[in-house]
C-alpha cells in the first residue's frame, strides 16, 4: 500500500464513524452507574453514622459531667466515667450494625 | 429531537427519554472516544460511560439543549484528559514503588473497520488535542470557531493543531508505507 496524499487523507477523515450497537454498552453503563451510586450512599451513611456518633457521645458526656458537679459525685473513677459516657455510642453502633445488616 | 428528550427527562424525570438520548448519541460518542484513546475499545467505553453518568447528573445545568452534542464531546474530552492525568500519576507511583509497567503495554487496537484501523494508526503520533480536534472537525463537521468554543481553546490554536495534526498523519503514512504518494 502506498502512502496517502492530502486528498486521500481528507477523504478518509471525512468518512462517517462506524455505527456501534448500544445494547451491551448501555447495560455496562447502567451497572457502573448503580455501582457509583451505591458507593456514594455508603460513604454518606458512614459520615452520617460518624456525625451521629459524635453527637451521641458529646451530649450525654456533657450531661454526665454536669450531673457529677450537681450531685457532687467525686468518687467515680475515670474508667467508670469513660464507660458511662461511652454507653450511647456503643448502643448506636449496635443499632447501626443491625440497620446496615438488614 | 434531542432537545425533546432532554425536556422530557428534565421536566418529567422520564428515564425512557434519557435512554433514547443515550441511544441517539452513543455511537458517535463511543467512536469519538475510540479516536481519543487510539482504538482502546475498553478504555473508550469506560470514558463514554463516565461521560454519560456526568450527563445524567448535570443535564439540568445545560442551558441550550441544542448544544447538547458539543457539551457531550466536551465532557468526554475532559474525562479522557483526567484519566490520562490519573494514569500518569499511577505510572509515576508504580515506578517509584518498583512495580512493573501495566500488562497491556503490548495492546493492539482492533477496530470496527479497516478505515478506522488505518486512521487510528495514522493518529498514533498525534497529541490528544490534535486527535480530538481533527475528529470533531473532519468526522463531525464542527467548524473551527465551534470547536474553539466547545473546548475553551483559542481559535488560532485550534487551526494550528488541526493543520499540524494532518501534516503529522501524512508523515506517519509516509513512514509506514515509504512508496510514492
Amino acid at each position: 500500500m502506498n502512502s496517502l496524499n492530502e486528498q486521500q487523507l481528507e477523504q478518509l477523515l471525512n468518512q462517517p464513524l462506524p455505527s456501534l450497537q448500544p445494547d451491551e454498552f448501555r447495560r455496562d453503563a447502567y451497572e457502573q452507574f448503580c455501582k457509583q451510586q451505591q458507593n456514594r450512599s455508603r460513604v454518606l451513611q458512614l459520615f452520617t453514622m460518624l456525625a451521629l456518633a459524635c453527637l451521641c457521645y458529646v451530649i450525654p458526656a456533657t450531661f454526665v459531667d454536669q450531673a457529677m458537679i450537681l450531685f457532687s459525685i467525686m468518687d467515680l473513677s475515670s474508667t467508670k466515667y469513660m464507660l458511662a459516657s461511652a454507653m450511647p455510642i456503643l448502643m448506636l453502633m449496635i443499632v447501626g450494625y443491625f440497620l446496615l445488616d438488614s | 429531537m434531542l432537545s425533546q428528550f432532554i425536556r422530557r427527562f428534565l421536566q418529567d424525570n422520564d428515564q425512557q427519554a434519557f435512554n433514547q438520548l443515550v441511544n441517539a448519541c452513543q455511537s458517535q460518542l463511543r467512536g469519538y472516544c475510540r479516536r481519543l484513546t487510539l482504538g482502546d475499545i475498553a478504555l473508550a467505553d469506560d470514558i463514554a460511560q463516565e461521560t454519560l453518568i456526568i450527563v445524567y447528573q448535570q443535564l439540568g445545568e445545560l442551558q441550550d439543549p441544542n448544544a447538547y452534542k458539543s457539551w457531550l464531546f466536551r465532557i468526554a474530552y475532559r474525562q479522557y484528559v483526567n484519566s490520562l492525568r490519573a494514569n500518569r500519576l499511577e505510572t509515576h507511583f508504580n515506578q517509584n514503588q518498583g512495580v512493573s509497567p501495566a500488562e497491556d503495554d503490548a495492546y493492539q487496537p482492533h477496530l470496527h473497520t479497516d478505515n478506522e484501523q488505518l486512521l487510528v494508526t495514522l493518529m498514533q503520533d498525534l497529541s490528544v488535542e490534535q486527535r480530538a480536534l481533527i475528529t470533531l472537525n473532519s468526522s463531525f463537521g464542527y467548524g473551527h470557531a465551534q470547536i474553539a468554543n466547545m473546548l475553551d481553546m483559542p481559535l488560532g490554536t485550534v487551526k494550528s493543531h488541526i493543520q499540524r495534526g494532518k501534516q503529522q498523519m501524512l508523515a506517519t503514512s509516509r513512514k509506514l508505507h515509504p512508496g510514492a504518494a
